[in-house]
């Protein structure tokens, strides 16, 4: 019967906050994994070049590959010191097999030779962060007027960019002055929810610190696909040498900001990241500290999952994620958290048929909800009706694949699904924004 | 060792709502209407709200059991079983969502006290039958059907329709209501130019349809459906402000033309229909300002005294319309942020 008696207090129009205890607890830091697995692709056509060989020993920080073509590559590096077991195809949290890098840990005494920003020969900034191995928008960095920096928590319980301002304020502050000075945008902003005072402190100290940095402060939360989008917005219009300068965005998060430090500052490269892990699967929502290439299997073990119990695991959050049928997938780059659920909480093969797709009732709440200011009902018929060129013409490339219209459509019409598809029709797979930032190249976006 | 897990596209969080909880709160929103239509109309108004809902109910399901699962397979209706565990194993047999109900409710709320106990069964027929399952059921028809079963009764039945008479008296005088005939307020100011008190108007002591005369219950009901989200507020707040305003620019009284008649129950109950209303805000906003205009139009300069029921059934047949217009378009392949817009200006 659920689905037919109606609550007498308003539903909620947007995902519940579940992450106080991870907002409030600190972020742990677990043993270093016995294996990781970093992949030099996202795709088994990309280009790429290994620079170590099989069985040997690596240092931590060591470069073990090259990502991408020579004018657009990022570095990978090794996250633990160790030996290397094996250089071939392992499975990509993306979906195909690609070329990966095996490196089994153990203390092997050897050092690298970090070296920051002013010891460094070469030219610009994001070559060296390139070098360091930051996925970053180069695309927009020199054309970008503004830089966002986005603190708002769209995904229930994903709390790692606040836990980062409340636990490394200083990172944040000094990476955010050498990204400000180091791409082309003369001031920044700097995104918070006004529903999260100690966030607003957090971000007001550091506005306080740093010059042309302004807080705005929003009323519902930012999804994160917001900077693939944003990105995509900025190759679009430089393609149509368009005026509009002065609106190109570069959005980041503090992760990055944080990781912008440690390269320019430190010398240290990218190669650990705060994720969030929340759902059922895990023992309560929380923030943990994680090398690349660590398999999901290790982080949900470590996190108190039961693997036996779990029936989903996805990459990113519960609305906005990559869906994995394996654990033996690693933690890639731009990955930000990881949503395990058990397998009961979600059995669709036993919900009441209420609970099954009718007609669109056309009530309208999908447009008051949709930040992209769309219209997903007639987008998801033109779709369904095979018209995709029209639907593109109503917006469907804006977008976000938040899943907000699927969260509170009555009618449970798969929107977010009938999107995806109509991307995927008129301009392939890379036109989808959650696979785009799931990506871990991030160089030019190209014409589309 | 391994077991694949379930893949499948996100979001996996949904607020549990449905379509069926949208009707459901429709029935909660029409109780104080119901009670209040009780009290001022007698057990009679009662019967005709069960008699309106009922028979709604039983052709929606004679309907779609004959064209979803007796369709050629009338030798199903011979051997039984068959036909009963197809009819209960159908998915497209959607009558339990509930939305007749509420049509049938809707139309019997309209419809005057005095009428013949026929009525509203021949209304909800023909409001299911040819306003609803003509154009293909839940979500596809055009026109607000109690509207549709409304116009058709009205049309059909001009004299049974305009047949009023006043409050029954509970408690203190004897005299005979049956006998007495009275007037609407609004046809009374039409025809003979009389005002009634605007508190008899607000809390509904006065001649009119079963469901429209207490203002106070519409209001009721109508902020319940605003708390639940069920409806917005554009429409209702556009409706009645333009009324106001073209009732200030007219001459007439405002509030009297507010409270009056079925604006209330138009604007909060039939005008909101979500089926055949727009769905972008702007669109809403226009269609409230249109059915406003032609109420006025229709009060002030046409035959009948009222003409809620009209304008909303016109602005109806313009609602995809306002869609179309009023929906965002880009150009082949652009790429809009307006989440980021007002970040990016300043």
């Amino acid at each position: 019967m659920d689905g037919f008696l109606p609550t007498f207090l308003r539903r909620e129009q947007a995902p519940p906050k579940s992450g106080k205890r991870a907002h409030t607890q600190p972020s742990v830091r677990p043993d270093v994994p016995k294996r990781v697995v970093i992949p030099l692709q996202d795709h088994p056509d990309d280009p790429y070049e290994v620079l170590v060989e099989k069985d040997q020993q690596v240092a931590m920080y060591q470069q073990v590959g090259i990502c991408g073509s020579e004018t657009d590559s990022i570095v990978a590096h090794a996250s633990v010191s160790g030996k290397v077991v094996d250089i071939g195809s392992r499975l990509h949290p993306l979906g195909s097999p690609v070329i990966s890098v095996t490196i089994e840990a153990c203390d092997n005494g050897l050092e690298v030779n970090t070296r920051p920003f002013r010891e460094w020969d070469g030219s610009s900034v994001s070559d060296f962060l390139r070098q360091k191995g930051l996925p970053l928008s180069y695309g927009c960095f020199d054309t970008c007027s503004v830089l966002v920096v986005n603190v708002t928590e769209f995904e229930p319980s994903f709390t790692s960019g606040c836990r980062l301002l409340f636990e490394e304020p200083e990172e944040v502050t000094s990476g955010l002055k050498i990204l400000l000075e180091a791409c082309s945008a003369d001031r920044a902003v700097v995104m918070v929810e006004k529903k999260q005072p100690d966030v607003v402190m957090a971000v007001e100290d550091i506005c306080r610190a740093v010059d042309n940095v302004r807080m705005e402060a929003v009323d519902s939360p930012c999804p994160v696909t917001v900077h693939e989008l944003t990105a995509l917005q900025c190759a679009y219009e430089k393609n149509q040498a368009d005026t509009r300068d002065q609106n190109r965005m570069l959005v980041v998060d503090p992760q990055m900001l944080v990781a912008v430090h440690n390269a320019y500052v430190l010398g240290i490269p990218f190669v650990e990241q705060l994720i969030a892990l929340s759902g059922s699967g895990v023992h309560a929502p929380h923030n943990m500290w994680v090398r690349h290439g660590t398999m999901l299997a290790d982080i949900i073990l470590q996190a108190g999952g039961n693997v036996s119990t779990i029936g989903r695991v996805n990459i990113g959050g519960p609305m906005i994620g990559l869906p994995q049928h394996t654990l033996e997938v690693p933690i890639i780059k731009p990955a930000r958290g990881i949503f395990a659920a058990v397998a009961l909480a979600f059995d669709e093969e036993h919900h009441s048929r209420f609970y099954q797709r009718c007609a669109c009732v056309r009530c309208g709440k999908c447009v008051d909800v949709c930040p992209a200011g769309i219209v997903p009902n007639i987008i998801a018929e033109l779709v369904e009706s095979r018209r995709a060129e029209e639907a593109a013409e109503m917006g469907l490339f804006s977008c976000l694949e938040c899943g907000l219209c699927h969260y509170i459509c009555p009618s449970i019409i798969p929107l977010v699904e009938l999107f995806k598809l109509g991307k995927v029709r008129l301009k392939g797979t890379d036109a989808l924004l959650t696979f785009r930032s799931f990506k871990m190249l991030s160089g030019e976006p190209e014409n589309r | 060792m391994e077991k694949p897990y379930i893949v499948s596209s996100p979001p996996y969080m949904r607020n549990g709502e449905t379509a069926h909880c949208l009707m459901f709160d429709v029935y909660i929103a029409c109780l104080p209407i119901a009670l209040a239509s009780v009290y001022f109309f007698g057990l009679r108004a009662f019967l005709i709200m069960f008699l309106g809902a009922l028979t709604a109910k039983m052709t929606e399901a004679a309907i779609q059991i004959f064209f979803k699962v007796g369709r050629g397979s009338f030798r199903d209706l011979l051997t039984m079983r068959p036909f009963f565990y197809n009819t209960i194993s159908n998915e497209e047999i959607t009558v339990v969502d509930g939305s007749a109900v509420v049509t049938g409710l809707l139309l019997a709320l309209t419809l005057p006290p005095t009428v013949p106990l026929w009525m509203p069964v021949v209304g909800s027929f023909v409001a299911i039958a040819f306003g609803k399952h003509v154009f293909g059921g839940l979500g596809h028809n055009i026109f607000n059907p109690a509207l549709v079963g409304r116009a058709f009764l009205l049309a059909a039945w001009p004299g049974a329709m305009t047949t009023w008479r006043p409050p029954v008296t509970w408690f203190g005088s004897a005299e005979t209501v049956d006998a007495v005939s009275t007037a609407t307020p609004l046809a009374a100011l039409k025809m003979q130019g009389q005002t009634t008190p605007l508190l008899d108007v607000l809390i509904g002591n006065c001649g009119g349809c079963v469901g429209e005369t207490s203002a106070i219950a519409v209001l009721l009901g109508a902020a319940y459906l605003l708390y639940k989200g069920t409806i917005s507020w554009h429409i209702p707040v556009s409706y009645l402000g333009t009324v106001c305003v073209l009732a200030l620019v007219l001459g007439g009284d405002p509030l009297f033309h507010l409270f009056a008649g079925g604006l209330m129950l138009g604007a909060f109950f039939m005008a909101t229909d979500v089926v055949t209303s727009p769905v972008t805000c702007l669109g809403r906003i226009l269609f409230g300002c249109g059915a406003g205009i032609l109420t006025m139009i229709i009060r002030q300069f046409g035959g009948y005294p009222e003409g809620v029921c009209y304008a909303i059934l016109i602005m109806n047949s313009l609602s995809p319309l306002l869609d179309r217009v009023t929906a965002k378009h880009v150009k082949q392949n652009e790429i809009q942020v307006p989440l980021l817009k007002r970040v990016g200006k300043s």
